[in-house]
C-alpha cells in the first residue's frame, strides 16, 4: 500500500508528531511505524528527507544522555506548522465530505438508524 | 544482511542520482539507524526491507534535497587598491571630524607667565594666545582673586590705590628672586596634538569597528568604494568580530607595532590568493565586492 493517498497522510503523521516536539529519525519510525506496521522504513525516512529538504524541519545534533555520538534530532520550522496546519485541514474536510458519501462510521450508523 | 552491506546496496542504488553531499547524509542517517537497532544487526536490516525499496523511495520523494545547509553565495575578493583607498577615506573622514572638533573647542591658552610675589600666595599670571597676545591677566594673594580680567582692565585696576599697593606686594618679592617666574608658553596644542597623533590614530579604528558593526560589514568608505567586510561563513561581521578586527588588530596593534602591522597585512593581502589581511585571519572575515545598497538590506 505505497499510494500517494497513503504519502500525504503519512506526511501529515511525521509532522504531526514533530509539532509535539523534536525526535531523532529512529524514534519517529519507531512510533509511526507501531500505528502503520505494513509502512516499511523507507518511505518514511524519505518523507522525513523530502520534508527536510523543503524547509519544513531543521535538524540538530544533541549528545545522548548515556553517552556515545550524537543524535540527529529533527524540529518542526513554523514553515511545518504552516504545512501541518494546512494537511490537517485538507484531511477534514476529505473526511467529512467522504461522509456525506456514506463512507465512514459515523455516517453507516445514520444510514442504519433512517432505515 | 548486516549493516555494512545493506549501508554498500544503499550506495550501490543511489550512486550517480543523487548529489555527493546527500549520499553520505542518507548513509549517515541509517548507520545511526543501525546504531539506535541494537546490536543485532541482521534483525534491524530485516525490519528496514530491502536497500533497493529505500533507495527508490528517496528517489521517487525526490526533490533532490541538500538543503540541511546552505551553499555560502559566491563571492567576489575586493581588489587591493579600493580596500586602501576605503581605509584611507575612513581614517581621513573620521580625523576630520576630530580636528574639526578641536577647531570648535576654544584652545586660546597657549602660553601662561606667572610671578609668584612676597606676600603668603600671592601671584600674578598672564595668558598668552597663539599670537603670543595677552588675553587675560590674573592677580591672585592668599588664594583669593584680587582680580582677573582683560590686560587693558587691569592697567586701570593697577591704576587704583588697592591695585598699585598689591602688585608693589609682588613687585617688591620679584627684585629678591626673579628665577622663580614661570613659563609655559611652549607647551602648546601641537605638543599635545604631536604626542596624542598616534592614540588618535588608533582611536579611528574604534570609530570605523563600530561602523561595521551598526551598518553590518560597511564603513563610509566601504561603502563608497562597493565593498563590504562579511563573517568568513557569509552575512554580517557582528559586534566581536568587528571590534577584534578593527579595534583591536588594526587599532590596538597598529599603535603597539608602530604601524607595522598594517604593512604586514598590505604585504599579505598582496601575495595570498585569500586576501586575508592580519585582521581578516584574527577576525574571521573576508572582504567582497558588494553592491552600494543600505546596509539593512544586507543579509
Amino acid at each position: 500500500m505505497d499510494t500517494q493517498l497513503k504519502k500525504g497522510v503519512l506526511e501529515m503523521c511525521v509532522l504531526h508528531q514533530l509539532s509535539a516536539g523534536d525526535r531523532y529519525g529512529y524514534e519517529l519510525m519507531k512510533v509511526i511505524q507501531d500505528v502503520f506496521p505494513d509502512v516499511y522504513d523507507g518511505s518514511i525516512y524519505a518523507i522525513l528527507r523530502r520534508l527536510n529538504g523543503e524547509g519544513a524541519t531543521q535538524v540538530y545534533l544533541a549528545d545522548v544522555p548515556s553517552g556515545g555520538p550524537a543524535r540527529k534530532y529533527y524540529h518542526l520550522t513554523p514553515q511545518g506548522r504552516d504545512m501541518l496546519d494546512q494537511l490537517a485541514g485538507e484531511w477534514d474536510q476529505l473526511q467529512a465530505r467522504v461522509r456525506l458519501l456514506g463512507i465512514g462510521s459515523a455516517c453507516i450508523d445514520r444510514q442504519v438508524e433512517t432505515r | 544482511m548486516n549493516q555494512q552491506e545493506f549501508l554498500r546496496e544503499l550506495e550501490i542504488g543511489l550512486a550517480g542520482k543523487l548529489p555527493p553531499q546527500d549520499l553520505a547524509e542518507v548513509l549517515s542517517d541509517y548507520r545511526d539507524i543501525f546504531r539506535e537497532g541494537g546490536p543485532d544487526e541482521v534483525a534491524t536490516a530485516r525490519r528496514l526491507g530491502s536497500p533497493a525499496a529505500i533507495c527508490k523511495a528517496i528517489l521517487e520523494e525526490g526533490p533532490p534535497v541538500g538543503a540541511t545547509v546552505a551553499a555560502p553565495p559566491s563571492r567576489q575578493l575586493a581588489s587591493v587598491g579600493r580596500r586602501m583607498a576605503a581605509c584611507a577615506v575612513d581614517v581621513l573622514s573620521v580625523a576630520l571630524v576630530v580636528v574639526m572638533l578641536f577647531a570648535i573647542v576654544p584652545f586660546q591658552q597657549t602660553g601662561v607667565t606667572s610671578m609668584e610675589g612676597g606676600s603668603p600666595g600671592a601671584s600674578l599670571t598672564s595668558y598668552e594666545n597663539r599670537n603670543g597676545e595677552v588675553y587675560k591677566m590674573e592677580l591672585k594673594e592668599n588664594g583669593k582673586k584680587l582680580f582677573s580680567g582683560k590686560p587693558e582692565a587691569y592697567d586701570q585696576y593697577a591704576a587704583t590705590d588697592e591695585g598699585r599697593e598689591a602688585v608693589q606686594r609682588i613687585n617688591a618679592w620679584q627684585t629678591v628672586s626673579p628665577a622663580s617666574i614661570s613659563s609655559f608658553s611652549g607647551f602648546g596644542l601641537l605638543t599635545l596634538l604631536s604626542l596624542l597623533m598616534p592614540l588618535a590614530l588608533g582611536g579611528c579604528y574604534v570609530v570605523t569597528a563600530l561602523e561595521l558593526a551598526i551598518f553590518r560589514g560597511y564603513t563610509l568608505g566601504k561603502w563608497l568604494l562597493g565593498i563590504r567586510v562579511e563573517a568568513a561563513a557569509g552575512g554580517a561581521p557582528g559586534l566581536g568580530r568587528s571590534l577584534v578586527r578593527d579595534g583591536v588588530i588594526k587599532g590596538i596593534g597598529g599603535i603597539v607595532s608602530g604601524g607595522l602591522i598594517h604593512l604586514a597585512s598590505l604585504v599579505l593581502v598582496v601575495l595570498s590568493s585569500k586576501g586575508e589581511a592580519i585582521h581578516d585571519m584574527a577576525a574571521g572575515t573576508v572582504v567582497v565586492r558588494a553592491e552600494r545598497k543600505l546596509p539593512w538590506t544586507h543579509s
